[in-house]
């Protein structure tokens, strides 16, 4: 039961850090990005086919991220002049676009069946240490990016994306570029998702076109509005809310002795109804966004 | 909805977490100490369910025989099965949590390629016995040591098909499939034994899963002028482009289906009738108590051709334990790649130095009349 | 300072503005005026570099504002306030007030987070010139008050405020009065008088007559986007092409004369002979 949890726990903090993106580039940025798992696959891929190649992860990792932060850059500048409802369509598209060279490709990808067997974190460890070591690392770079994205929150940047979601006209007229802060946060955002995606690969030495589908998006996109969108600390409480749901919820059939050709029935109800709950209960999330309070600091 | 005030949110919420939380920790209480209890993945929701659904029922059958039979080891089987969702990330964290929680030294899964294979190699990790009943893609037999198929790979359905369609005299053929692992597999064994009898793969139609019309790809095959059409895909898909064939009036050339009974499964019977194709047989020779057992149970015949395999891989899996005389992974793993020849309801299976499923009992079928029949061979 | 050049405008078949030419020298406070579909806010937009010319060009401090991106003019010192603020609900109004500022330590995400005790310092510099300008309009206390959910002519108060963190050299301001108090008006008036004297110049487009008569050096008048006048307030209202524009043209022969005219509760009240047409 204790690595079980460990597993949950390492799964929350790598999709902790995918949601902190999502949350930087939609709840602070505005951004309706719909192609998150893109970013987070780009990262993931590049992981895979260098570690095979021969690279080690900690050089890995970093390549990983630079490729999903330049994947982010792109998204920006491509769709730079459109409007807000056909740029979220556009990034859908480019995702599938992803996914699409992730199945096709299988000179690089593996194709289909994906890339498997990968080294991975730790190898030197096994069973319950080797968790602990991967839960460290997971949650010290949760620990850093979530951080990072409070700070660039907290500054000019952090304003400028506000007031660019809440009214981009007076944001222009106050004289900053939005295009250029779009294409920033999708930058910065790609490059964490890209880190979530490279140390989802590691882990579980596994990463194939289908872990890219649209609905792994939504799944983000759910972490972060059950969350509290524009909270940092509400992105991470998501993440960890979603993915203990998704691999808890079979131990409610366990409790409840149900008999086996229900199992299927009870865990979409369970999740479904359970979302609908959080939402009916808290449609802020649970820990929404906050004012800022800078006076109070003031000398 | 009226405003609740923030005493009765707070504490609703707290509720909810608190019910997951306690079923977590109340639910991965030890299995009972008389049972031996193993474990499955399937896709009992999703775009697979139907199928996932007959797996289980093909498990279930086997859980009471084994114990009608007097069980394993003087003890009861108990098979726990947990819903993949279809996905990977969902079935990997099943296979987690029958190993980690319910300390199964067998999983039985999945169906998808996708998912077999990152569930089999985090099994092959781990120690613990592997059991493929669904998956047909090549790469499982990768996996490692620790991984058996009940279903013949991709290989050997494509073997039988390439001899199946140059037996009928074609020489010139064009493939058309989803591109998926499943497709991508089929294909390369296909063509590969079909240009190694001497036959020639003029085109390659991988189709992009979920389009609403594939009216392009048959274009394609026109142009190609073939001999015949080796095809295969899933229900709803399949009954698109046969529909469209039909009325591009390329239903004439013959057609080839793998796995037709799927293949043909949703479409409008004019529009596949004629129609040749390889099926797995439903049971082999010895599979009349299965179908009669099946029937008795479930009131009709089988839903698809999968319950069979997860059936044998119970029976295997039970036979292998009571050879070893133990429920340790590793000698179960022994044992069953000592099994030899097994009488399966699918048929005889014998697992080949990769434990994979070395003969497998196609049968060449047509639809006529509105289906399936056994054609003379 | 700011100048248009013969200035051109159309929308499709619509010119909104049409060959128009102006002049806006330092510490100037001019008008704009004319009735509704004049062409002001267009060529408030044109000025600002919000839109692009159709035709002609407008210059400002010695480069052409046209040819700018849409976000640059501000950065030079050509700036505008909104006739609906639409300010945001979840920022504070000091929030507010430092976004309108130029902070480039905390606005580069590297130095944000390389290079934190110089981005603390050049926001507090910030947050002391931005209590400071809320001061002046008595919104100092209102400070961590979220900003949208202020009142509309505390908005647009704000608004004025804002704009001023960068210290603009040009302001155009677009009806400033909408839907404001009479009292809050003359505080307006008051603020706008003192932003002069900092040294902006102030381009008004505005519908009281009576507010550009107090604080206005001279006036521009147009119709159907065309200027028709360009002379003190209390000379508008004897041009006869501008109380035309406004009221409509009189019929042919019979002359228009104004009887009574004076400033009741802050807008001209022209009562003629009736001569219309």
């Amino acid at each position: 039961m204790l690595e079980f949890c460990l597993h949950v726990l390492i799964m929350s903090a790598i999709f902790g850090i995918a949601a902190v993106s999502l949350n930087l580039q939609a709840g602070t940025g505005g951004l309706l990005n719909f192609g998150q798992i893109a970013l987070f696959g780009i990262g993931a891929y590049a992981v895979a086919i260098l570690t095979r190649a021969g690279l080690p992860w900690p050089a890995a990792l970093p390549a990983g991220m630079a490729a999903a932060a330049l994947g982010g850059f792109a998204i920006g500048r491509l769709g730079r002049d459109l409007a807000a409802e056909y740029w979220a369509l556009a990034t859908l598209a480019v995702a599938e676009l992803v996914r699409l060279v992730a199945l096709n490709e299988d000179w690089l990808t593996g194709g289909p069946q994906g890339i498997g067997g990968i080294v991975g974190l730790f190898p030197g460890l096994d069973g319950v240490a080797r968790a602990l070591a991967t839960l460290a690392l997971a949650a010290l770079l949760l620990l850093g990016t979530a951080l990072m994205a409070r700070r660039l929150g907290q500054t000019q940047f952090g304003r400028v994306l506000r007031l660019m979601r809440e009214n981009p006209d007076l944001a222009t007229a106050l004289g900053h570029d939005i295009v250029a802060c779009k294409v920033k946060v999708l930058a910065i955002g790609g490059a964490m998702a890209g880190l979530a995606g490279g140390l989802y690969t590691l882990y579980l030495a596994f990463i194939g076109p289908d872990q890219l589908l649209p609905f792994e998006t939504f799944l983000i996109w759910t972490m972060v509005v059950l969350g509290g969108l524009g909270n940092v600390a509400g992105a991470v409480v998501g993440a960890m809310l979603v993915t203990t749901l998704y691999a808890g919820i079979p131990f409610l059939k366990d409790a409840v002795a149900l008999p086996s050709d229900l199992t299927g029935s009870l865990r979409v109800f369970a999740i479904g109804s359970i979302v609908l709950a959080v939402l009916m209960l808290k449609p802020q999330g649970l820990v929404p966004e906050r004012l800022r309070r800078l006076h109070a600091q003031r000398p | 909805m009226a405003r609740m005030n923030g005493m009765t949110r707070r504490s609703a919420g707290g509720a909810l977490l608190g019910a997951v939380a306690l079923a977590m920790l109340g639910g991965g209480a030890a299995l009972a100490q008389d049972t031996v209890t193993l474990g499955a993945v399937l896709p009992l929701s999703g775009a697979s369910a139907t199928i996932g659904e007959d797996q289980r029922r093909g498990i279930e059958l086997a859980v009471e025989k084994v114990n009608a039979d007097g069980g394993v080891l003087g003890r009861k089987l108990a098979v726990a099965v947990e819903d993949s969702g279809g996905r990977a990330q969902s079935a990997i964290d099943a296979a987690r949590k029958l190993v980690s929680v319910s300390k199964t030294p067998v999983v039985i899964g999945e169906y998808s390629s996708g998912n077999t294979i990152p569930v089999g190699q985090y099994l092959q990790r781990e120690g613990i016995v592997h059991i493929n009943p669904g998956s047909s893609s090549p790469v499982i037999k990768t996996i490692g040591d620790r991984s058996f198929s009940t279903i013949g790979l991709d290989d050997v359905a494509g073997k039988f098909t390439a001899q199946a369609v140059y037996g009928m005299g074609h020489r010139k053929a064009v493939f058309l499939a989803p591109n998926n692992a499943y497709g991508q597999g089929v294909y390369s064994e296909t063509k590969a034994a079909f240009e190694a009898l001497g036959g020639q793969v003029v085109a390659n139609l991988l189709y992009t899963e979920g389009q609403s019309n594939y009216r392009r790809e048959l274009q394609r095959i026109a142009a190609a002028k073939p001999d015949v059409i080796i095809y295969s895909g899933y229900g709803q898909e399949a009954a698109t482009i046969n529909r469209e064939a039909f009325e591009l009036g390329l239903s004439k050339t013959p057609w080839f289906g793998i796995y037709l009974s799927m293949c043909t499964a949703d479409s409008r019977p004019e529009t596949v009738e004629g129609q040749m194709g390889m099926e797995v047989n439903y049971v082999g020779p010895d599979g009349a108590w299965y179908r009669d057992a099946y029937k008795k149970k479930f009131g009709k015949e089988f839903a698809t051709t999968f319950s069979g395999y997860t059936y044998d891989a119970v029976m295997m899996a039970a036979a292998a334990i009571n050879k070893a005389g133990s429920a340790e992974p590793a000698k179960i793993r022994e044992a069953l790649a000592a099994l030899g020849d097994y009488a399966g309801a699918t048929g005889p299976i014998a697992f080949d130095a990769q434990g994979q499923r070395k003969t497998q009992p196609y049968i060449v079928v047509s639809y006529k009349g509105g289906e399936l029949k056994t054609a003379a061979k | 300072m700011l100048s248009a050049h013969d200035v051109t405008r159309s929308f499709g078949g619509l010119t909104a503005v049409n060959h128009v030419s102006l002049e806006i020298g330092p510490r100037e406070i001019v008008g704009l005026v004319g009735p509704n579909g004049s062409g002001k806010t267009t060529l408030l937009n044109l000025l600002s570099g919000f839109l692009a010319p159709t035709s002609g060009e407008i210059r400002f401090d010695g480069t052409t504002v046209s040819a700018r991106r849409a976000w640059q003019p501000s950065r030079l010192g050509l700036r505008r306030s909104f006739q609906l603020p639409k300010l945001p609900a979840r920022m504070s109004v000091l929030e507010v007030m430092l976004a309108g500022g130029r902070l480039p330590a905390g606005a580069s995400p590297w130095r944000s987070l390389l290079t934190p005790g110089a981005v603390r310092r050049e926001e507090a510099a910030f947050i002391g010139k931005a209590m400071g300008l809320l001061a002046e309009v008595d919104l100092a206390g209102l400070a961590d008050h979220p900003a949208g959910g202020l009142s509309g002519g505390q908005q647009k108060l704000l608004g004025l405020a804002a704009v001023l963190m960068d210290d603009p050299a040009v302001l155009l301001l677009d009806e400033p009065t909408a839907g404001v108090n009479p009292s809050l008006r003359r505080r307006m008036a008051d603020h706008l008088r003192r932003i002069r004297e900092g040294g902006t110049a102030l381009v008004i487009v505005e519908h009281d007559m009576g507010f550009i008569g107090d604080l206005c050096d001279r006036c521009l008048a147009l119709d159907k986007g065309a200027v028709i006048a360009n002379c003190r307030p209390d000379e508008l209202s004897g041009n006869q092409q501008v109380v035309e524009a406004y009221l409509g043209r009189r019929r042919p022969g019979v002359p228009l004369r104004i009887v009574a005219g004076g400033t009741v509760g802050g807008t001209v009240d022209i009562r003629t002979n009736g001569a219309r047409a």
